[in-house]
């Protein structure tokens, strides 16, 4: 399909959707990062069952 | 230049070289960016605020959606005017302060914030990160039906007819397929949030009463308790969420915006929050007279309860117009967080994400935003339906997950292989850093609140 060349050079390089299919490479993590990450994961692994429990504890009280 | 764009083109196939052919939403795009470019050379700055202008607008009316007002309301009618009027202010400083970042993420990797979790930090975090967003965002698109019905029911219409004309404005507004054209009509439609404004002028303010409270911080009768805390929290809250993130990033990716637009864009956003507080403080501003006359708003579960408690305050049209607004901030913000839905969940599996899109080349995207905007409907609709439920889980999974979605901007904004010059400086690592780790504090205690409520009662 042809474009006009105007049209094609208003996008920059990277906004063509070609490239972002392209997925990025995975960021290397320094021991920060790391050390963030798993007590995020200990983050989420209390908050996940705390929501299920609010959501359990409103339905019980509900009353239709 | 050809008039005549040709937007129908095969799809694309990694390694294609750059320029060698655009899909049919890079065409779209590249439109807008060339009217853009053009009046960026033209010296055109008004008009090109409004052709940047879009996304940070639309995010911060959006947030003050059917929840929030209540909030807000709650709040007015608890307090009247004083500590929070400053206070919602301060908050939006907190929104626009995190919204920036997740702007400058957007112009400078042209990527949403799912895909770059997924990309960047991997499969666990990505689908987590997308998963607890759509469920949350279904949760709220409920809440938002649950204010369109409200609404509804103040003007006398059924719940299903005001359920079924909300459902019907998200699709019609998919039906575009076009993000120009979308973005202009929700901002059109955005701008009935500022309809609490004249609702808050019948109720007579005292200037030197907003004058003082913006001075003081006060007053704040009851001091410092549960549920001045709770209300605190419930502001927060109500402004800086994590769908706002997501949706934001994606939009400045879709409308196509720069590097080079990043002063319009952080202008837009700051215009947003400006309004936004506006509307905010407005909806505080028009309850305060429930809070003088001593109504008890405790069992008060939505908007349309206090438009029909203040109509003997605000008259009724003071009353009317802030039914109307209820109405808007629900059909608002079921449209975009219906579309933050379909972006993260788009972006995680690599599948096509625009609002540019036709249909048959966005059929993931188009269907999980009419899905999802169907099965919150569905829910309203259900007899005897956990409504009141489902407003606390939304509450509880917004400010629970607010800390990861921080945790993760925070990281991504300071990843200089994608940023590049963009990339947070110290100053900008300090301020970001005490707001994110404060909201997230608060977050996870409202979570707590929530969920255990007699933490606080003595």
């Amino acid at each position: 399909m042809n474009y006009d060349p105007e049209l094609i050079g208003a996008l920059e390089p990277g906004q063509f959707t070609a490239v972002l299919s392209q997925a990025l490479p995975p960021r290397k993590l320094g021991r920060g990062v790391v050390a963030l990450l798993f007590a995020l994961r200990t983050y989420v692994i209390i908050a996940v069952p705390t929501v299920g429990y609010a959501f359990a504890q409103a339905l019980v009280g509900h009353h239709p | 230049m050809n008039a005549d764009v040709p937007i129908d083109g095969p799809a694309p196939r990694k390694g294609t070289a750059v320029g060698e052919f655009m899909t049919p939403e890079d065409a779209l795009r590249a439109r807008d960016r060339l009217n853009v470019l053009r009046t960026r050379a033209a010296g055109r700055g008004w008009r090109l605020l409004w052709l940047l202008a879009g996304p940070g607008v639309l995010v911060m009316l959006a947030e003050n959606d059917g929840p929030s007002m209540v909030s807000y309301a709650t709040t007015g009618a608890t307090y009247g005017i004083g500590f929070f009027v400053p206070f919602i202010v301060f908050t939006f400083v907190m929104a626009f302060a995190v919204q920036e970042m997740a702007v400058r993420l957007g112009v400078a990797t042209h990527r949403g914030h799912a895909e770059l979790i997924f990309q960047r930090f991997g499969k666990f975090w990505g689908y987590f990160a997308m998963g607890d967003l759509v469920f949350g965002n279904v949760l709220t698109q409920v809440t938002e039906f649950i204010a369109i019905q409200a609404g509804g029911l103040y003007f006398g219409l059924p719940t299903a007819l005001s359920v079924a004309i909300g459902v019907m404005l998200v699709i019609a507004s998919l039906c575009l397929r076009r993000y120009a054209t979308w973005e202009r009509l929700l901002m059109g439609l955005a701008v009935f949030n500022l309809l609490f404004i004249p609702a808050a002028l019948y109720a007579r303010p005292n200037g030197a009463a907003l004058a003082h409270a913006f001075a003081s911080w006060g007053p704040l009768p009851g001091g410092f308790n549960g549920a001045f805390l709770t209300l605190v929290l419930a502001n927060i809250g109500a402004t800086v969420t994590p769908w706002m993130i997501f949706f934001q990033q994606s939009a400045v990716v879709d409308k196509g915006l720069t590097r080079r637009d990043l002063p319009q864009t952080r202008m837009d956003t700051a215009i947003g929050a400006v309004l936004a507080a506006i509307a905010a403080i407005a909806t505080v501003v028009a309850t305060a007279p429930l809070f003088t006359a001593h109504v008890d708003v405790s069992h008060f579960a939505n908007g349309a309860d206090f438009a029909t408690a203040l109509r003997p305050f605000l008259g009724t049209t003071g009353a009317t117009l802030f039914a109307l607004g209820i109405i808007e901030a629900g059909v608002v913000a079921a449209m975009t967080i219906s579309t933050s839905s379909s972006y993260a969940l788009a972006e995680t599996v690599a599948a096509r994400h625009s609002l540019n899109l036709g249909f048959a080349n966005g059929r993931l995207f188009y269907a999980v935003a009419i899905a999802s905007t169907l099965a919150a409907a569905a829910v309203v609709l259900i007899p005897g339906a956990p409504l009141l439920a489902m407003t606390l889980a939304v509450n509880v999974i917004a400010t629970l997950l607010m800390a990861p979605a921080l945790l993760f901007l925070l990281l991504l904004v300071n990843d200089r292989e994608i940023m590049g010059d963009l990339a947070n400086t110290w100053r900008g690592n300090l301020s970001g850093g005490v707001i994110v780790v404060a909201i997230s504090l608060v977050g996870a205690l409202y979570g707590v609140i929530t969920v255990f409520p007699n933490v606080l009662v003595k």
